[in-house]
């Protein structure tokens, strides 16, 4: 998924979080589609490029609330290249699996956002029920969006490093 | 075994690469952090682009609600009007129930009010009764009629309508009367031809009408001509309709020509009937059996 794909994506994933949330979806339960445009960016090829589109998409998302410049730019930057280092390892296409990753990237990037942002009213206890209903809600997406997002660019499922076979076709 | 090795080269290459880019981007995300949160204006300009760009899309998906949510609100308007369309037929049945009721109501108080009518301009005096049946066995060419020895009414009364003579009571019960019309065979009426006087009796043929009887060769019969009670059978007042001349025979043997005569009244037709010599306020006549007051 080239770069720009991944910029493209991650600013109509914010359009329709924002849409959902202007529907009056509880913000506890808002799926995070934007780091699902970064999850299935970073398991469908990881690059330079792809950490500075996740950064962009981060970028965005931290316009889009006008409050700080820089958290969720580092959350997804953070999460992108975690996934960069374990996606050769993932097979991705199963739903669960890609559920899982999602909601384990949902509650670092989440818990990221938090340590990094220190207005808030909510207590620890608040915040870490609100990160897990909303990284629940992302891993219920997940299966999906990834899909989605992985259809039209090259899908990595198969571990490079498995066996020369694969190398010698390349 | 090289390739190989170059392969893997290229990938912790590549890793390295994302691993020194993130490292990187992260720092400029703390330093960005730090600088924004003693500079909210930098998040308040970027928001301002980012909201310019979501705008429309955003308007445009509010649209698409606001469209599903019309369609949906008309899809339901419309089963209501579906219920309130059926509550409408169901009051037009009814109202087309009262409507044909009210109608029949009309029609008869219309001929209600026509017997009125013939008893003020006739003088003949009785009541008005209703027909509730005809006689179930089909030989014989009778009425029944909803007035009996209660209201007044007894055997050899006879009973009119406007149009003329029905028949006479052949039988009477406290609530009901027999009526012989005179289409039966067994009836015979005192007639008169009212254009030239000439007497005679009219007896029921059947589906054939009647028969007036005993008018003479020499007397002028006309098709046409009409046909009214004598008033010397005591029976029926004088100057009633019976029917009118159907047709006239008058080369066979014999002294009397043969007429026959259409009865002016449809006993099939008939609904109310006005049965006379009746007084609408008489006390009622003793049940047989009963005490008289």
């Amino acid at each position: 998924m080239s770069a720009l794909r991944v910029v493209i994506f991650g600013f109509l994933a914010i359009v329709l979080q924002s849409c959902l949330a202007h529907l009056g979806l509880p913000f506890a339960v808002m799926p995070q589609l934007a780091l699902l445009v970064v999850v299935a960016a970073a398991f469908s090829g990881s690059s330079a490029s792809g950490v500075f589109s996740a950064f962009l998409v981060g970028l965005l998302l931290d316009f889009s609330s006008a409050l700080l410049v820089g958290p969720w730019a580092g959350a997804l930057v953070t999460v992108y290249a975690g996934l960069a280092l374990v996606s050769q390892r993932l097979f991705l296409e199963s739903g669960i699996v890609s559920a899982v990753v999602a909601f384990a990237s949902a509650v670092v990037a989440s818990t990221f956002f938090a340590l990094l942002s220190p207005q808030s009213d909510l207590s620890v206890w608040q915040h870490g029920v609100q990160i897990l209903t909303q990284a629940a809600a992302t891993a219920a997406c997940a299966p999906w969006a990834v899909a989605l997002m992985s259809r039209g660019g090259q899908r990595r499922t198969v571990s490079a490093l498995r066996g020369p076979s694969s190398l010698s076709a390349a | 075994m090289a390739r190989l090795q170059l392969g893997v080269t290229d990938r912790l290459s590549d890793r390295g690469q994302v691993v020194g880019t993130a490292a990187v981007l992260l720092c400029a995300s703390f330093l960005l952090t730090a600088y924004s949160s003693k500079h909210p204006e930098v998040a308040k300009i970027g928001n301002v682009v980012v909201s310019e760009a979501v705008a429309p899309v955003s308007a445009g998906l509010d649209s698409l609600r606001d469209g599903i949510r019309d369609t949906w609100a008309q899809y339901a308007a419309l089963r209501g009007v579906a219920s309130e369309n059926e509550a409408l037929k169901n009051r037009l049945t009814r109202a087309e129930g009262e409507l044909a009721a009210l109608a029949e109501v009309r029609t008869e108080n219309g001929r209600l009010r026509e017997m009125l009518r013939f008893s003020q301009e006739t003088q003949v005096e009785g009541a008005v009764a209703s027909v509730i049946g005809s006689d179930p066995s089909g030989w014989v060419r009778g009425l029944l009629i909803n007035r009996g020895t209660d209201s007044g009414v007894r055997e050899g009364m006879a009973v009119v309508t406007p149009q003329g003579v029905l028949g006479q009571v052949v039988a009477a019960s406290p609530d009901t009367a027999r009526v012989l019309l005179i289409t039966d065979h067994s009836s015979g009426v005192d007639a008169l031809l009212q254009s030239n006087r000439s007497r005679g009796v009219l007896q029921g043929a059947g589906t054939s009408g009647c028969q007036l009887r005993y008018v003479t060769k020499e007397s002028p019969v006309k098709v046409g001509d009409v046909v009214v009670t004598s008033g010397l059978d005591r029976v029926y007042p004088k100057g009633l309709v019976l029917g009118t001349v159907a047709s006239v025979t008058a080369g066979g043997p014999g002294l009397f020509q043969a007429v026959t005569v259409k009865p002016a009244v449809d006993a099939q037709l008939v609904e109310e009937v006005f049965v006379v010599g009746v007084r609408e306020h008489s006390e009622p006549q003793p049940r047989q059996g009963g005490v008289a007051p």
